[in-house]
């Protein structure tokens, strides 16, 4: 066996053993590639997993959710800037929230600089900030005679329909309080708060490698210089069958010219 | 979309807050009138955005001549605020107030808004004057022309009230 055709056999070995064993990285680099190149069309971005296993694979904890406001029939836990109504999950936008109320159908949630006002089955009504509130930094957040009243730092206001506010001048203020929760409600609460990622987030970590820690993107790397070597050798493989095909071929034609002036 | 006035983030491009969009409008803005979204404007506006209102209760400001709407759509990830200013159902004024994209933001630009001056809604809720778009900016262009319709819509249904 000449040296060429030994190294040939030692590349063929090597490429099917290294190919084998990275086939299943590279299935998964390409399809995550493919559906991140899509991302937009497939919502990735909008679509939340909350997948336990997976939040914890990351090292986000929940806190417990003990306390909160309590409302017509349920309960409204607050967590970073979001809400549990039930087992429904409001979203916020990431400020404290000062207290909830409810009046008929409609629950009034107060952050400091900002008053959101849902239906009970979880539909945003109205937000109100800005020139939409009578004064800045809300403090508390209660009801009296049917309204809303809103402590703030410029004073007390209330309000029948939250859109005219007028200065409290005297009323009994029944003022939003936290409360702990029933442990049923601390169930719920805790479901609809869950820490959750977007899959466009996990799939571009899977990608890169980053979802294996700080060496993850080393590995991705070291699978990128694999598939460069499988190319190489791969290549080699197929140009030295080609050239062992155009000997062969030349050498019978040789051999048939020959047989033929003879 | 929402409908009403966000505050806005350190990082957001604020133009101009709705607050003194409505002063320079109107000198000294009227209350705010209400518009509540029944289950058929729901329907309508659901059309025209390619997903639900965000909120139930649209404010506006009418001085009896003219409407201001300032609504809030997503670009591409982020809301962008802008104002319309609505007269006798044709837009008399676009403003972006607030612009959150990262991409996107030359939709603010005057030439691009005069195109939507004097357009009106066509029967099925499209803008009667066709917007050209801006490259790199489509989403935004696509999300300004989204808004227009309904701020036209909310005016017409304003004023059947």
């Amino acid at each position: 066996m000449s040296s060429q055709a030994h190294f040939t056999r030692i590349f063929r070995q090597w490429h099917g053993r290294i190919g084998a064993i990275a086939a299943a990285f590279f299935l998964v680099l390409a399809v995550t590639g493919i559906v991140l190149n899509h991302s937009d069309a497939l919502h990735l971005d909008k679509r939340q997993i909350a997948a336990p296993w997976l939040i914890s694979w990351y090292g986000i904890q929940q806190k417990p959710v003990l306390q909160g406001y309590r409302l017509n029939k349920n309960y409204l836990a607050a967590d970073a800037g979001n809400w549990a109504l039930g087992g429904l999950l409001l979203h916020g936008e990431g400020e404290e929230t000062v207290g909830a109320v409810a009046i008929g159908d409609i629950i009034y949630i107060a952050a400091p600089s900002m008053v959101y006002l849902y239906r009970s089955d979880g539909q945003l009504v109205d937000k109100l900030e800005g020139q939409g509130l009578p004064a800045a930094a809300i403090e508390r957040i209660g009801t009296a005679n049917g309204a809303v009243v809103l402590q703030t730092q410029g004073g007390q206001f209330m309000s029948a329909d939250a859109l005219s506010w007028q200065r409290l001048k005297s009323a009994q203020v029944v003022w939003s309080a936290l409360e702990a929760l029933p442990a049923a409600d601390m169930d719920k609460a805790a479901l609809a708060l869950a820490p959750r990622l977007p899959l466009q987030r996990i799939l571009l970590d899977l990608h890169s490698g980053r979802i294996f820690g700080s060496y993850g993107p080393l590995m991705v790397d070291l699978l990128g210089l694999i598939l460069a070597v499988l190319c190489v050798t791969g290549f080699y493989m197929w140009l030295h069958k080609q050239r062992q095909r155009h000997y062969a071929v030349g050498w019978v034609k040789h051999e048939v010219k020959n047989t033929a002036e003879k | 979309m929402t409908c009403g006035m966000s505050v806005a983030a350190a990082a957001d491009n604020v133009y101009q807050k709705p607050e003194s969009f409505l002063q320079d409008l109107f000198g000294h803005p009227p209350e705010p009138s209400v518009l509540w979204l029944t289950p058929e404007m729901q329907t309508e506006v659901t059309h025209i955005l390619g997903h639900a209102p965000t909120q139930l209760r649209q404010r506006y400001w009418n001085d009896g001549t003219r409407s201001a709407w300032v609504l809030e759509e997503i670009g591409k990830e982020d809301f962008i605020t802008a104002a319309f200013v609505v007269k006798g159902g044709r837009i008399e004024q676009v403003k972006v107030l607030v612009y959150r994209e990262n991409r996107g933001a030359e939709v603010r630009y005057s030439a691009f808004l005069r195109q939507f001056q004097g357009a009106t809604l066509s029967a099925d809720n499209l803008l009667d004057k066709e917007i050209d778009g801006i490259s790199g900016a489509t989403l935004s262009v696509h999300a300004m022309e989204r808004m227009a319709r309904v701020a036209l819509y909310f005016d017409r249904m304003a004023q059947r009230k």
